[in-house]
């Protein structure tokens, strides 16, 4: 019989157990207790706008078709025939009006209804239940600001409200670069990363601030001497943050008002007052962060980033880059500019964390040097007044933090 | 400067710049590459095949002006473009050229195949990469010489999933 591991000693407070990153029977444990059986990210609805919609992606390793409903719902669908286990989708997107897998013409509809079957006659009665057939659906699916969450097999411990009640202000801050508050995803263009380790290096990394005067010193040089950065960025209230179920944050910045004005140019600044109110509007134009939301998304300045693992040691990230609805075309142009700077393949900071990730796939292949370190800055973490641990941005409260859920998940989703 | 209106070039001229372009980025002479182009140039990798595609409105795989270019280069150089170390080598092979005029520019049309390989790698077994694009350089007469206003790379896995294109290409 499989002997259960014992997770509180694998992901301690302070440090992880190597094996976490490496060993195949953990990566199936993931995959069962957090990635079929809690709240994953799909898809943003501006990607499935329309009836008939839809696109493909993973939850976990498992193949799932996202769709825009008739009645506009959106649905999430395994996408794998009832019949012989074959994916009935074989797009990354597109517009139908139902499924036919092309072994043995099932049709499916877009809440994933067995329609018909070709040939029916070939079955006796009683031989084909159409109620039965239908391609199996999440358990649940529920969203925030346009942001799809899906669980697979059971119905999340939490809500969705729940999950997200501590990062929500900065999903509003996202949403509110926007002079209405709403963004698309994706259609200005998506970066396709592969690194050979495990995901959870992603989901520390996205949120990693002491890396970065390290690994990127040739690119924040240039954002301070070309960009606009501010040269003295690390003065102005950055923090790491813990803000529970496992997301967390990196603070990079948050502006004075002068360096707001500075950062952005007047006619893109005086729209964000008209349609927010000053307040929120310089709330605003002052932050940049980088926002994990636990296991599988990062909300990061100008991107959607998707992490999806694909075994102990190889890893997907998909960047969608985001378009802000109602802004000065200048804008939008220059989050691409910015973006493509420092993320895509050639760019000038990307390439370097996933050297260093498959760097990481190498070095964690050495089981008799067994603990990954988080324990940076645990001694003077602070408490802000919403009760979420913060520290310093270099130091690893933000990196701590995956692990507070990762531990209750793991001990969550033991069968009974 | 001047810019000539003799803008005639033949198949075989433009196969001899393309191939001399080539070797200098064969041979890591990024410094003499960039001096094909005109300082008011631009060097594009577009995300996509869609030769509408707005790269205003599109994130691109690189859009470069010749000052981007210029910290592109010295950062490849710098010792601290970690994605690197080590650095790669590359084999640029120029094919199916095709020659045509525009207003005061030559257009040269090409298929390119691209080995890349990186040797001393801690990680060994690094795959030789093939890359394949369709390339649009546009030249000027610069003084006598031929330069580079606009070289635009489309690769047949643009919108794929990419290891990385930290070397020039």
């Amino acid at each position: 019989m499989k002997q259960e591991r014992n997770y509180e000693e694998l992901a301690q407070i302070d440090r992880t157990h190597v094996s976490l990153y490496t060993d195949q029977g953990v990566y199936d444990d993931e995959m069962e207790r957090i990635f079929y059986r809690s709240w994953i990210y799909v898809a943003h609805e501006s990607e499935i706008p329309n009836p008939g919609d839809f696109k493909t992606t993973f939850m976990g390793d498992v193949p799932v078709i996202v769709t825009r409903g008739n009645d506009h719902s959106i649905n999430v669908v395994i996408n794998r025939c009832t019949h012989r286990g074959v994916a009935v989708c074989p797009l990354e997107k597109g517009n139908v009006p139902s499924f036919i897998c092309q072994y043995h013409g099932w049709e499916f509809g877009l809440d994933g209804e067995l329609l018909a079957v070709s040939m029916p006659r070939g079955y006796n009665e009683g031989e084909l239940d159409h109620k039965s057939l239908g391609l199996v659906s999440a358990k649940k699916v529920d969203s925030y600001r346009g942001i799809i969450f899906a669980s697979l097999l059971e119905v999340p411990d939490i809500t969705l409200d729940e999950k997200l009640s501590g990062i929500k202000e900065y999903i509003d801050m996202y949403m509110d670069f926007s002079s209405i508050g709403e963004i698309v995803v994706g259609q200005s263009g998506v970066n396709k990363h592969y690194y050979h380790a495990n995901w959870k290096i992603q989901t520390e990394g996205s949120v990693e601030g002491y890396h970065a005067p390290v690994t990127h010193s040739t690119a924040f040089d240039i954002m301070i001497r070309k960009m606009g950065m501010p040269p003295n960025y690390q003065g102005y209230g950055t923090k790491g943050l813990d803000a529970g179920y496992g997301n967390n944050l990196l603070e990079v910045y948050s502006l004075p008002d002068e360096a707001v004005y500075k950062r952005w140019p007047a006619e893109y600044i005086d729209l964000m007052i008209e349609k927010h109110g000053k307040e929120r509007a310089m709330d605003v134009l002052r932050h940049r962060f980088n926002l994990v939301i636990f296991p599988n998304l990062a909300l990061l300045e100008y991107q959607f980033r998707v992490i999806r693992p694909m075994g102990t040691d190889k890893t997907e990230v998909r960047m969608y880059h985001t378009l802000l609805k109602e802004v000065p075309d200048e804008i939008n142009t220059r989050r691409v500019r910015e973006h493509e700077f420092f993320y895509s393949p050639a760019a000038f900071g990307g390439p370097d964390d996933y050297a260093m990730f498959d760097r990481a796939g190498q070095g964690m292949k050495a089981p008799m040097v067994p603990w990954v370190l988080f324990n940076r800055g645990i001694k003077s973490e602070q408490i802000d007044e919403k009760g979420r641990r913060f520290g310093g941005h270099t130091q690893e409260t933000q990196q701590r933090a995956p692990y507070f859920e990762y531990r209750r998940l793991m001990k969550v989703g033991v069968k009974k | 400067m001047s810019v000539s209106n003799d803008v005639q070039m033949t198949r075989a001229e433009a196969e001899d710049f393309l191939f001399a372009e080539a070797m200098l980025l064969d041979q890591g002479k990024l410094q003499d590459w960039q001096q094909l182009f005109t300082d008011d140039a631009l060097y594009w990798l577009p995300y996509s095949r869609d030769p509408d595609i707005d790269p205003k409105k599109h994130v691109s795989i690189l859009y470069d002006d010749m000052e981007l270019l210029d910290e592109r280069i010295k950062r490849i150089q710098s010792g601290a473009c970690h994605a690197q170390i080590p650095g790669s080598r590359t084999l640029h092979t120029v094919n199916n050229v095709r020659v045509k005029t525009v207003a005061n520019e030559v257009v040269i049309e090409s298929y390119l195949t691209l080995h890349e390989y990186r040797s001393n790698r801690q990680d060994r077994f690094y795959p030789l990469q093939t890359l394949a694009a369709n390339c649009e350089h546009r030249l000027v007469k610069h003084d006598g010489e031929w330069k580079m206003t606009y070289k635009k790379v489309v690769l047949l896995n643009c919108d794929g999933e990419i290891y990385d294109l930290s070397f020039l290409i």
